[in-house]
């Protein structure tokens, strides 16, 4: 897909009528991370009143760092198993009905939600995990902007890049396409880290 | 950089990626540290929020690549 959202991230063409697509692309990703962590944040706040985490709740942690060092598994594919998901696409007609501003609005905060598309990394879980079940509502919506950070920093960097080093956007689009391994390892780092972390720092209550 | 090239150069450093297992002990196990080390002497939340945070940038990054 990073031929696909990187060219329409950017307006599709380098045509001057659809250079600032990007921000609005941006805005939209925005608008979803917001949406996001807010759902998820009251989706936690009515949890953390249920009566199962008035009796567990120290046990959260260690729940969080044993569910982490399985995600690690599944991100480096030493586990295997299939992540839920909707395998919906952006429909593309949204460019033509609701033209290229406020489809790439649309499309930068459909995709922002995160859940709606596919998912490729089961770090996404772990982030809905955290925020659901440890976060309060400043680092829930700290974390699901910090997501679309990720999902947007390559389409500006490219559109960035394109303008001031040379090349086209589908170039940038096909040197970034080999980089995914790369990427799942080091989250795969960074869950094993936080798990064991969690599962350390528990014991100690 | 012709884009065969760069393929070549990714296969070789996703070669380096078997020995994933080592990584995953080595953090896992400086991380346990940093947890014993710092326990009472750091706010150790700040930790885990610096590591979360790389993580959901991660997640996002990731997307980039569905199918």
């Amino acid at each position: 897909m990073v031929t696909n959202i990187v060219p329409v991230g950017n307006g599709q063409t380098e045509e001057p009528g659809r250079r600032y697509a990007i921000v609005f692309y941006v805005l939209g990703s925005i608008s979803g991370g917001i949406v996001l962590g807010y759902v998820l944040t009251s989706i936690g706040a009515v949890l953390r009143r249920a009566y199962f985490f008035h009796e567990y709740g120290r046990y959260v942690s260690l729940l969080v760092g044993v569910l982490f060092l399985l995600a690690s598994a599944r991100e480096v594919e030493i586990l295997k198993f299939r992540l839920p998901q909707s395998r919906s696409q952006v429909p593309r007609s949204w460019f033509y009905t609701l033209g290229h501003y406020a489809g790439a609005f649309a499309w930068g905060g459909y995709l922002g939600l995160g859940f709606l598309t596919s998912v490729v990394s089961i770090s996404f879980y772990a982030i809905v995990l955290w925020i659901v079940l440890m976060g309060g509502r400043e680092m829930g919506l700290m974390l699901a902007l910090a997501y679309e950070v990720g999902r947007v920093m390559p389409v500006i960097s490219v559109r960035w890049m394109s303008s001031k080093i040379g090349h086209d956007i589908y170039w940038y689009a096909r040197v970034i396409g080999p980089f995914s391994s790369v990427v799942l390892v080091l989250n795969g780092i960074l869950l094993v880290g936080l798990g064991s972390l969690l599962l350390t720092a528990s014991s100690y209550h | 950089m012709e884009r065969s090239d760069l393929q070549c150069e990714m296969h070789g450093l996703l070669a380096g990626t078997r020995n994933v297992h080592l990584r995953l002990m080595v953090s896992a196990i400086v991380c346990s540290f940093a947890a014993v080390l710092l326990h009472n002497r750091a706010p150790l939340s700040w930790i885990a929020v610096t590591g979360v945070t790389f993580l959901a940038v991660g997640a996002g990054l990731s997307t980039l690549w569905s199918p």
